[in-house]
Order: structure tokens, then sequence, then C-alpha cells
């Protein structure tokens, strides 16, 4: 726990130092679609890696969130902070009413759940034009204010993205190393022996089910209002995938294993522009590679040279024991 | 304290428990006996609501508790071991045990969140609880090891100080010396004879007719699935039904003649 939060200090001094020395808006933006992506996946990684469910459907509450953002704003005038707290309920509620029936079950049941409800909220902005503007979406979203400042560019936009990231993973950092936190892993170790220690598992998932649906959802608003125009396109299936994608490269199980995978897939695209059309094919490929080489993800790499920078073995920690 | 009435429990067409009846005083320890497929574990899995049952009704303390949820059986004060062991192996064997306190807590998310004095306070509580424990076990020197990296024998009394973290109002033993040498096996039942002093009220299924039969102040034996005998240690050493039961099971009947002896 202490190394989590001395990581997270150096993370908020490296952030706050940053525009000392990079200038171009363009880095800047991508900076903030790590920040944006890096919550989601966030959540995403307490759901896979500590509860031990899958979601195909998070692109879809990033969706949720981005949509209601766009729609009070634009049609109620809400200001844009009760927006974005609106949303942030909305989403919830609707995480769990699809959570309730489905995490009765075993199995991967919420990864079909999630998958049907992607879907669905896809027909529903592509075709409820009305209200969404449907597959050209909507614009003239207006920037978020606070303090007399207006978010409207880059290098301000990208401190308040990571603030809330910030604000975000120490709650995340707090949650995991608690009791919660604790049952959680109990739970997708082994969900029979949790179950008799008291642990309610069914709640519990949908706990953090809902959690995740509210980290993607804060995420969507603040995509909104970065971009100021939002269509369905950003919100299908395939984004989904690569969320879980990034997951599963970072490390499923570690919440730096989210940044860091999330860092990679974002930037990647970035530096490969010419390869595209192959943008799919590469992350299959990491995919295979990382689950055939490296299970525990780019964070079991690091730990691994972390041991061995320090003369820790495998082999020693077990003389030692 | 615990009354089980006409238990009955099947798999498809094969009856794992067939109108099983009996009753536990408080402070008692039951030994649970019977050949390999007699419905020892089955009946522990409806008792702790991991399993349903077809038939029959499960009582603590005059309330009913059959078809409850593992959890809230939980929360009625009933722990359990598991005859493959139940180990959260990615955890610590420190962490095994704050699991094990799990109950004893009962901030939320929202209290996780902001730390709150008020749940820090109750984690203290619970580290405190369980580094306690750790040293009842004997593994104080493991406390941040990963569970995987403990031997067997170490791993069965991890599972069972979890199961003792809460303060449990009934103990249920699934073969708790399974796997263990000798010395391990005295070790476990210098232990066992500690909780019977704390007069903790448990059942044990036991395959080990010494240890069975010294710890129990009574043993109820299954055969396919429904109750033979029932009685002091003694009767049931010299029980017919019981011997037939065994037949066929020669090392059985031996550890049975010996602890006679």
């Amino acid at each position: 726990m202490k190394r989590d939060w001395s990581l997270w200090a150096g993370l908020a001094v490296l952030i706050f130092l940053l525009p000392l020395f990079v200038k171009s808006p363009y880095y800047f933006s991508v900076l903030i679609f790590i920040a944006i992506y890096g919550m989601i996946v966030l959540g995403l990684t307490m759901l896979m890696g500590y509860a031990g469910q899958i979601s195909l459907g998070h692109a879809a509450f990033f969706g949720l969130g981005a949509y209601f953002s766009s729609i009070l704003t634009l049609y109620l005038h809400l200001n844009p902070w009760l927006a974005m707290a609106a949303g942030l309920v909305g989403t919830i509620v609707i995480a769990f009413l699809l959570g309730i029936p489905t995490l009765k079950l075993h199995g991967h049941y919420l990864a079909m759940a999630t998958l049907g409800l992607g879907i669905v909220l896809q027909i529903i902005f592509k075709e409820e034009v009305k209200l969404t503007g449907g597959p050209t979406g909507l614009t003239g979203i207006p920037y978020l204010k606070a303090f007399g400042i207006s978010f409207s560019n880059d290098r301000a936009y990208y401190l308040l993205c990571w603030i809330f990231m910030l604000v975000l993973l120490g709650l995340s950092i707090n949650l995991v190393h608690s009791r919660t936190g604790r049952a959680l892993r109990a739970i997708s170790q082994n969900q029979v022996a949790a179950g008799t220690l008291g642990i309610s598992v069914n709640w519990l998932k949908l706990m953090v089910f809902a959690l995740s649906a509210g980290y993607a959802s804060i995420a969507g608003s603040l995509y909104a209002h970065y971009l100021a125009f939002v269509n369905p396109s950003p919100f299908g299936f395939m984004v989904s995938v690569k969320l879980v994608a990034m997951v599963v490269i970072g490390g499923s199980a570690s919440l730096w294993g989210a940044l860091l995978g999330t860092a990679l897939l974002v930037s990647l695209p970035e530096f490969l522009t010419r390869l595209q059309d192959y943008e799919m094919v590469i992350y299959g490929a990491i995919l295979i590679l990382v689950m055939v080489f490296a299970p525990r993800g780019l964070t079991g790499i690091a730990a691994k040279i972390f041991d061995l920078l320090r003369g820790r073995t495998r082999g020693e920690n077990a003389q030692a024991a | 304290m615990l009354k089980l009435h006409e238990i009955s429990k099947s798999f498809g067409g094969v009856h794992a428990l067939e109108g099983v009846s009996f009753e536990l005083k408080r402070g008692e320890i039951l030994g649970l006996i019977g050949p390999n497929g007699a419905g020892k574990t089955t009946l522990f899995n409806v008792i702790s609501g991991i399993l349903p049952t077809d038939r029959g009704k499960v009582e603590l303390e005059g309330k009913n508790i059959t078809g409850f949820a593992s959890h809230l059986i939980a929360r009625k004060g009933i722990f359990r071991t598991f005859q493959n062991l139940a180990i959260f192996d990615e955890m610590t064997v420190l962490e095994n045990l704050l699991v094990g306190n799990h109950l004893l807590g009962r901030a939320g998310v929202f209290a996780a969140f902001f730390k709150t004095p008020w749940e820090r306070k109750e984690e203290a509580r619970i580290r405190s609880r369980a580094l306690g424990l750790l040293k009842d076990i004997g593994l104080a020197d493991s406390t941040n090891h990963p569970a995987r990296s403990l031997p067997f024998g170490k791993l069965r009394m991890l599972e069972l100080g979890r199961a003792l973290c809460p303060n449990p109002r009934l103990l249920l033993l699934d073969e708790p010396a399974a796997g263990l040498n000798q010395r391990e096996t005295e070790e476990l039942a210098g232990f066992l004879a500690g909780l019977r002093q704390k007069e903790i009220t448990m059942i044990v299924i036991e395959h080990d007719m010494s240890l069975v039969m010294e710890l129990s102040d009574r043993v109820v034996v299954l055969d396919q699935g429904r109750k033979i005998a029932e009685g002091a240690p003694r009767e049931i050493q010299q029980n017919k039904a019981v011997l037939t039961a065994y037949l066929g099971e020669e090392d059985w009947i031996k550890t049975l003649d010996k602890t006679h002896a």
C-alpha cells in the first residue's frame, strides 16, 4: 500500500512537471486520451482482476457517460458538472439493473449480458436521431469551466483529466487494500471458500461492476466535453474489446498495469499510423504474446525485472520460505 | 444447538443423503464417520449452504436456516474447512486470515475509498486479531509469505485458523488430518484438544479413527447416505452395523480394532 502511494505521488509530480517540457498540443491530446481510457481500464481492472468477471460492454458505459453529458447540457442546458454527476448516477443505475439478474448466475453470463447491452445501446445511439443525433452525432457540447477557467485548450484539459485520473487511482488504491478489496480477490481465487467466510459474493460483484461502469461514465463525460462532439462509433463493440485488451496486456490484477496497458495501446497506433489498417491484427498478436509469455502482463514483466535488479530470484525466495 | 431433521439429497439418481437426522449440543464435539461415498461431505455442504437440500430441515438454536446462502450461514456463526483445502493461494498467509476475519468488519466501498478514521480503526482491529491467530496456529514466521509457498501440513493449519477467525459458534472440519504425517497429526490433535477446552462446538469428519475416537463426545456413522449408528465412541467401536459397513475396507477395521484394544 505504501509502495502504491509512493508511485502515486511520483506520478502526480510527473504530471504537473510535464507541461514544462511538453509544448505540442498533439502530445497533450495523446495524454488526454490515455487518461480518459485509463479511467475506464482502471475500473475494468478491478472488475476483471479482482472480482474475476469480464465485461464486453464497457465502451457502452463510456458512451452512456458521453451521451448523458451531451444531451443534458445541450437540451436541458444543465451545468456540465451537474450533467456529469447525473450521467454517473444514471450509468450506475443501469449497471445495477443489468447486474442484478446476471451476477447471480455462475460463469460468464456478465460477459454475455454486457455484450448485449453494448449492442442495444449502439443501436439506440444510432437510431434515436432526435435525442442522439443518430450516426452524425451531436455537436456544440459546451466546455467544462471551473474557477473562471474554461478548459478549452489541450494543456488545461490535460491537467483536468489527469487530476480526475489521480483521484480515481487514489480511491482505487484505497479500495484494493481494504476489507472489500481483499474480499474481491478472495472471490476471484475461490468463490466457494469466500462465501463460507461470510463474503456476499453476488453483492460484491455487483458493487464492483457498478463501480467500474461509473468510472467509464466519468471518462465518457470528460471525452464529450473535450471533443465537444459525440457520435456512436467510439462506443462500439471493438472498443470494448480493446479495453479488455488493455487490462490483459497491463496485467489484470494490477492498477498500475491498467495504466501501462492503456498507455501502450493508446499511443501505439499513434506511432504506427501507417499500419492503421492492421491495428486490430497487431492488438491480437500482442494479446496472444502476452497470454503465452507473460500471463501477468506488463506489471508481471516489470516485477520480474525489479526482482532481478534487486538480486532476488524466485529460487532464493523459496529458500527463504 | 444444531438440529438436522430428515435431510435428503440426491444427485441424478444417486441418493447421497437419505433422511439423516441428529442433534448437537452446545460445546459438543461430534465425530462423523463412514466409508467413502457415505455422504459426509455432502452433509457438510448442505449445512454450510453450498448445496441446497432436497428435503429436510436444518435448525440452529431453534431457527430454521435451511436453504440459506453460504455467506448467510457464515453470518449465523457456522464455519468450515474443506477436505481438499480451499486456500487463497495468491494471497499471503496473513491476508488469508484477514479475509477470514471478514465478518468482524462492516466497512463498505465508501469507507474504504476515503479511508475514514472509523475504517482505519476497524482494519487495525482485524489485523491484530489475525496476527494473534497466526501465532496460535504456529505460522507467525510465514506471515507475509504467499500461501502457495507453504507445505501442505501448514496449509491445513492455515485453513483451520481461517475458519476460527470470526469466533465460530459451530465449526465443521472436513478431514483435518488427511494428508498429514504422524507428527503433524499429533500437533493437530493437540490443537483440537485446545479448542475443546474453549468449548467450541464441532462436527469432525475424519478417517483417522484413533483421532476421531479420542476427540469426539459422540459419533455418528453414515453409510450410503443413511445414518446407521450414533453413540459414544466406545459403543460405535463395538457396533455390528458399523463393522459390516466397513467390511472390505480392512485397514479401517484394523484401526477400529486397534483403537478398541
